[in-house]
């Protein structure tokens, strides 16, 4: 294993500087006088110089022109490009937009993305309300006679428009809404006539009518 | 990289942002070359390199006001070429990196009575050297490219790859003892081929 000493390492490091004669006076009078004394180092000299000649020779080669034709070219090109303005101005154009219908355009488009934003992330709002089922306010109360036949009975409330809605009752009652409620007071009668009844009775909430 | 006057680059600049093409030539055929080996010195493509000279000047191209004269312009171009370079490498993979400098290497200078430039021609030296410049790690290759293409003082390339003083000399001194390994196992294997 080579001692290197001191002065050899400074040699070393300065000699790509005393090649490209960089060097300060007296790193270069160092450089000389290390020389002399030690001239087989004139090797490391020359060998530093190949190297400086083989990186120089990197790119000598290309030809005076090479690749300036391209450069132009894409320079030109670079020219002919529209500025960003230029190039939104041209889309609206092609879609046969003018500028301000585009803006008008865009402005809605944009609302209408929010909109739908905030309706999807919006939280689902549960009401307490009243109920939407119609209440039936029956037109008549009828008591059914306890020896009344149910097919006769059943005919005589269909021929005459009735509907049960509630009952019966533990005592017999029924509630009954009228196809036709104008004609309360007459449908009452029949019903009494026929005998299968043993009462009839106009309802409070349809006395008012 | 001797540069034009900075007015004059002043003034070409402005030609440029005025769409003046012969403006664009002037810079062109002054820098091509040197920021060519600048690039080749960055990655080891030939035609990466040609396409990263190309993409640097069109950067120039695009945005000539982007120059405001605080650097040398040559210095400015190889920044923006650095740059490209590092995103080639980056899509390319991963760049070789720099190792340390330990003992184990200083001791392998080679021995002062030994000259390989007697084993081999001019030309053939050239060759081999060039391909053992690819081999370096890329801060190593551009730390040569300032010392010995661009002949910058030690000073200035600290500088410009943001390192210290003495950081530069051991980049130099460490890539030159791995040229010199990498020429003497070339040779080697030419003599072990019974090429010479």
């Amino acid at each position: 294993m080579a001692h290197i000493d001191s002065e050899r390492m400074r040699f070393e490091e300065l000699l790509p500087f005393y090649i490209n004669q960089t060097l300060d006076a007296d790193d270069t009078a160092f450089m000389q006088q290390y020389l002399a004394s030690h001239p087989q180092m004139q090797t490391e000299i020359s060998f530093a110089k190949a190297l400086q000649s083989a990186v120089k020779e990197t790119g000598a080669n290309r030809a005076v022109n090479a690749g300036l034709a391209e450069l132009l070219d894409a320079y030109h090109l670079l020219q002919k490009r529209p500025s960003l303005i230029e190039r939104i101005r041209l889309s609206c154009q092609s879609w046969g937009f003018t500028p301000a219908f585009a803006i008008a355009a865009s402005v809605v488009v944009i609302q209408s993305i929010l909109l739908a934003q905030y309706q999807l992330s919006a939280p689902e709002v549960q009401y307490r309300g009243l109920s939407n089922q119609v209440q039936i306010v029956p037109n008549l109360k009828i008591t059914v006679n306890p020896q009344a036949n149910f097919t006769e009975l059943a005919v005589l409330l269909r021929q005459t428009g009735c509907r049960v809605v509630a009952g019966p009752s533990e005592t017999g009652e029924l509630w009954i809404v009228l196809d036709e409620p104008d004609k309360t007071e007459q449908i009452k009668r029949t019903l009494l006539d026929s005998g299968l009844l043993d009462d009839a009775v106009t309802t409070q909430a349809n006395k008012g009518r | 990289m001797n540069d034009l006057p900075q007015q004059e680059i002043i003034n070409l600049l402005n030609r440029i942002a005025q769409s003046d093409d012969q403006a664009v030539k002037r810079i062109y055929l002054h820098y091509h070359r040197s920021l060519f080996a600048f690039i080749r010195h960055q990655v080891s493509d030939e035609a990466a390199a040609e396409e990263i000279l190309h993409d640097t000047f069109m950067a120039m191209c695009r945005k000539p006001q982007s120059y405001d004269g605080t650097s040398k312009f040559s210095t400015w171009l190889c920044a923006i070429a650095r740059h490209k370079a590092s995103d080639w490498w980056r899509k390319r993979g991963r760049r070789p990196e720099e190792q340390e400098m330990d003992d184990d290497v200083i001791q392998q200078i080679p021995d002062e009575n030994g000259n390989i430039l007697n084993m081999l021609e001019q030309e053939e030296l050239s060759e081999v050297l060039r391909a053992c410049i690819d081999r370096l790690p890329s801060v190593q290759q551009e730390a040569m490219h300032f010392a010995y293409y661009a002949e910058e003082k030690l000073e200035t390339i600290a500088q410009l790859q943001s390192s210290p003083v003495n950081t530069i000399k051991t980049r130099l001194f460490h890539a030159r003892i791995k040229i010199k390994e990498c020429v003497e196992r070339a040779l080697g294997k030419e003599v072990s081929n019974g090429t010479y």
